[in-house]
């Protein structure tokens, strides 16, 4: 009796069901997005922050190179030290001193990992340290730069 | 009635809900990805190299200044050092005032050791200044054993005046100009520039010229605009000025490994005085004058700032060719 008097199409409740559902759809959905966003956005951010920290780290080699070079004699001592973050986007980082080029890696599955040139006249010695803060040290002995966490 | 609107209450009620969680799980997700993208830019500022060699830079001018404050003072090297050494500490303070304001802290000091630099010359302490007051140049050529003005001819403060100049027309023709030959001193593939002196007689006012010619440069020349013929000219060769204004032709010691032979051609053309500081105490001649001087002094320089230690002796002469 009741559906009989009454003109509207659908009720109220699924009128309002409908409403609710398709804005859950439409926010869930832009949740969707938004995550692969953040995750796209995540991969970037941490390819880009590592590759400012490897340029840090060149700069400041190629720093202390100049300095020793323009040292007429060698430089009894020479140590920068540089503060460098601990972590890129909340994940930890290894630095890896190689002939010319420096590959800054974040550590754990799926890691990122960026390579930055550099060049020098001194002879940089080849190793590893984590993120943190650094110390480059000039070698009178060896004639040579030397990275080490500090 | 009042069944139906409860009903309907509870239904806006988790609906709302529902949106408002939904909202801020979007709010949370879009402030994530502003900031990470903002994270990037994070870098802590550069290690300032600049810094350090100013102000190394400026302590060689200030104790290069003091060099030739002694030089004036005393003429014997041990009062020269004396002086020296009683008075690096006003520098040492003044820099160390200075520095503090950027918090950095700085400290000068005078080095005792004989220290030798990469080419084995000690560029320290004491050597000779050797002087011809007038007549004419004497002649030194490669084969007789150069100008023996010591074994590790490390000179500065070379100056020449001359009062006569032999005329010149061309390279190779008429008579020759007075040349003085700076040659490396290592045996193979040394490298050589020649400094000519003559009066030009192509020119209308006969002006004395410098023409540079060496290994690897292209023959350049300057010359004293406002002199006449045989008129003096005032010629620093180190310091690469030609009466006191600059002269590019000298520019050629940059080339020149240290220490270096010179030679002199045909200096009996020309007349004049010369002196120059060598490296070298053991200078003795009769054909020019020779006296112990100061040639340069050691100094311990040390920086320490918030990013830097840095510490190093530098030696210091005035005059030396840059």
């Amino acid at each position: 009796m009741k559906l009989r008097h009454d003109e509207r199409g659908i009720s109220r409740l699924v009128s309002y069901m409908l409403t609710v559902g398709i804005a859950m759809i439409l926010i869930t959905g832009l949740l969707l997005a938004g995550s692969q966003l953040v995750a796209d956005q995540r991969d970037r951010t941490t390819r880009s922050q590592l590759d400012v920290i490897g340029n840090q780290i060149a700069g400041s080699l190629e720093a202390a190179d100049r300095i020793v070079r323009s040292t007429e004699a060698q430089p009894n001592e020479l140590n920068i030290t540089r503060s460098l973050p601990e972590r890129a986007v909340d994940s930890l980082y290894s630095i890896e001193i190689r002939d010319e080029e420096i590959i800054v890696s974040e550590t754990g599955a799926g890691a990122v990992s960026v390579v930055v040139p550099y060049r020098t006249e001194t002879d940089v010695e080849t190793g590893s340290v984590s993120g943190g803060k650094i110390v480059i040290e000039y070698d009178q002995v060896k004639d040579e730069l030397v990275i080490s966490n500090a | 009635m009042a069944g139906v609107s409860d009903r309907r209450g509870q239904l806006l009620l988790i609906g709302g809900l529902l949106l408002a969680v939904a909202i801020i799980a979007l709010a949370i997700v879009f402030n994530s990805a502003v900031m990470t993208s903002s994270l990037a830019g994070q870098a802590q500022q550069d290690v300032s190299v600049n810094d350090v060699r100013s102000m190394q830079e400026d302590v060689r001018t200030s104790v290069a200044g003091l060099i030739r404050r002694a030089e004036e003072a005393h003429s014997d090297p041990t009062k020269q050092e004396k002086y020296i050494k009683e008075n690096i500490s006003a520098i040492n303070n003044q820099f160390q005032r200075y520095a503090s304001s950027s918090g950095v802290i700085i400290n000068i000091s005078f080095n005792d050791t004989f220290a030798r630099d990469s080419s084995g010359v000690q560029p320290g302490k004491n050597g000779s200044r050797v002087w011809k007051s007038s007549g004419n140049f004497t002649n030194k050529t490669f084969v007789e054993e150069n100008w023996p003005i010591g074994q590790e001819n490390r000179i500065r403060d070379f100056r020449v005046n001359i009062t006569d100049l032999p005329q010149y027309v061309t390279p190779g023709t008429g008579p020759n100009s007075t040349t003085f030959t700076f040659r490396e001193k290592i045996s193979v593939s040394s490298e050589s520039y020649r400094v000519h002196l003559y009066n030009d007689t192509t020119s209308t006012t006969g002006a004395p010229y410098i023409r540079v010619t060496g290994d690897s440069i292209s023959p350049r020349t300057c010359y004293a605009q406002d002199r006449l013929k045989n008129d003096a000219m005032n010629i620093s060769l180190t310091e690469a000025t030609l009466d006191g204004k600059r002269c590019n032709a000298l520019d050629f010691f940059n080339h020149l490994e240290k220490p270096y032979y010179i030679a002199v051609r045909n200096g009996s053309d020309a007349r004049g005085s010369y002196e120059l500081k060598t490296g070298d105490e053991a200078v003795d001649h009769n054909w020019h004058n020779s006296k112990p001087h100061l040639y340069g002094v050691l100094i311990d320089f040390e920086y320490h700032s918030h990013q830097m230690d840095y510490n190093s002796t530098i030696a210091i002469a005035p005059g030396e060719p840059s």
